[in-house]
């Protein structure tokens, strides 16, 4: 455990009435990353304030601490972990008697009491986070899911796939989104014709793949049957011609959720693109 | 174009359901600092599951002195 904690968190600590103790840096704990997405993306609550309780921040702190003993986040010594971010490491507190959580730790831009903020047991087996919601301030408690790897950490049972070897026919598109299509290109970027994936409902850009250099005018022209030149239009393709050009150059197509099309792209293109997300 | 604001992730949500009467808000990612800037968040546009697919609740965006919330009578029409 580190003694020393940077100098924000060590004040904000302080200004919430905890006595801080350093940071713990500790690979056999759940990340604080993990903790926060089960507290704000994941559980529902064991108890919920109304927002429009009278000094909010205290009764929100009142629960906090009935639950947080109940269910044994606070040690025999009252000390515990807060997670103050996602990407920042485990601060080790003590609680004083004055403590004032979610006063403190709002949301950016939140009024006092809005809280958000997660807090675990030394050991890691339980947490208690924070959240607020549309109209209460919900208390979620877990030891479950917490323990349970998130799936980026997972141990991988299966080879990194292989476009054109995935039945995609099984997956949600933002999972195919994630398994081969960046929401926009990394430079270097070079000329290229590009396969555009655009949902047929939301009429947004998915999926971007570029093709290979191979893949040129004359190769355009023989797939889609039309004459493409590099300056040309944005020719939308019809299923079969997607799903054969996908074939041919190994990248998943999903002709029931995508209209596909084909297009040149000219380096500055990509790269002004690339600063955005194309919505189509 | 949807520019990648310096701010981090939007969100913009109509409740139709609302006791308090069907209205459009902001959200944004939860938290504080570096959380709150976050970009890319999914907030639940695809996918079904928040812990598989890996997408999570908003936060309100409140203005001074209050939140932002549009509301709207449910089936009147826009004169004109």
């Amino acid at each position: 455990m580190s003694r020393v904690n940077d100098q924000p968190t060590h004040d904000l600590l302080s200004a919430c009435r905890l006595v801080p103790l350093g940071a713990v840096h500790d690979d056999r704990l759940p990340s604080p990353e993990w903790a926060w997405h089960v507290t704000a993306g994941v559980r529902t609550p064991i108890a919920a304030v109304p927002m429009s309780a009278p000094d909010l921040g205290s009764v929100v702190d009142a629960e906090w601490l009935r639950l947080s003993r109940q269910h044994h986040v606070l040690d025999e010594q009252d000390t515990f972990l807060i997670a103050l971010s996602r990407s920042r490491p485990w601060d080790k507190v003590r609680l004083t008697e004055h403590f004032r959580l979610a006063e403190r730790l709002a949301g950016d831009n939140a009024p006092a009491g809005h809280a958000e903020f997660v807090t675990m047991a030394t050991d890691g087996s339980v947490i208690c986070g924070v959240t607020t919601e549309e109209y209460d301030v919900w208390l979620v408690v877990d030891s479950e899911l917490l323990h349970t790897p998130p799936p980026s950490r997972a141990p991988a049972t299966s080879p990194e796939p292989t476009p054109g070897k995935v039945d995609v026919s099984a997956l949600q598109p933002m999972q195919i989104d994630r398994l081969f299509a960046p929401d926009s290109l990394t430079p270097p970027f070079r000329d290229g014709w590009v396969l555009l994936g655009f949902h047929r409902l939301a009429k947004r850009l998915v999926r971007l793949h570029e093709l290979p250099d191979t893949f040129a005018e004359t190769t355009a022209s023989a797939w889609t049957g039309r004459h493409m030149t590099a300056g040309g239009d944005r020719l939308e393709l019809s299923d079969d011609q997607a799903l054969l050009i996908g074939d041919a150059v190994g990248v998943p197509v999903d002709t029931q959720r995508l209209v596909y099309s084909l297009e040149y792209q000219t380096a500055a293109k990509k790269a002004e693109r690339s600063s955005g997300r194309p919505s189509g | 174009m949807i520019p990648k604001l310096p701010e981090g992730s939007r969100v913009v949500v109509e409740h139709t359901g609302d006791p308090a009467g069907p209205h459009f808000h902001a959200g944004m990612p939860k938290g504080r600092g570096e959380d709150a800037t976050r970009e890319g968040v999914n907030f639940g546009w695809d996918g079904t599951d928040p812990v598989k697919d890996g997408f999570e609740r908003y936060q309100k965006i409140d203005k001074p002195g209050g939140d932002h919330h549009l509301f709207y009578r449910k089936g009147s029409q826009c004169p004109g």
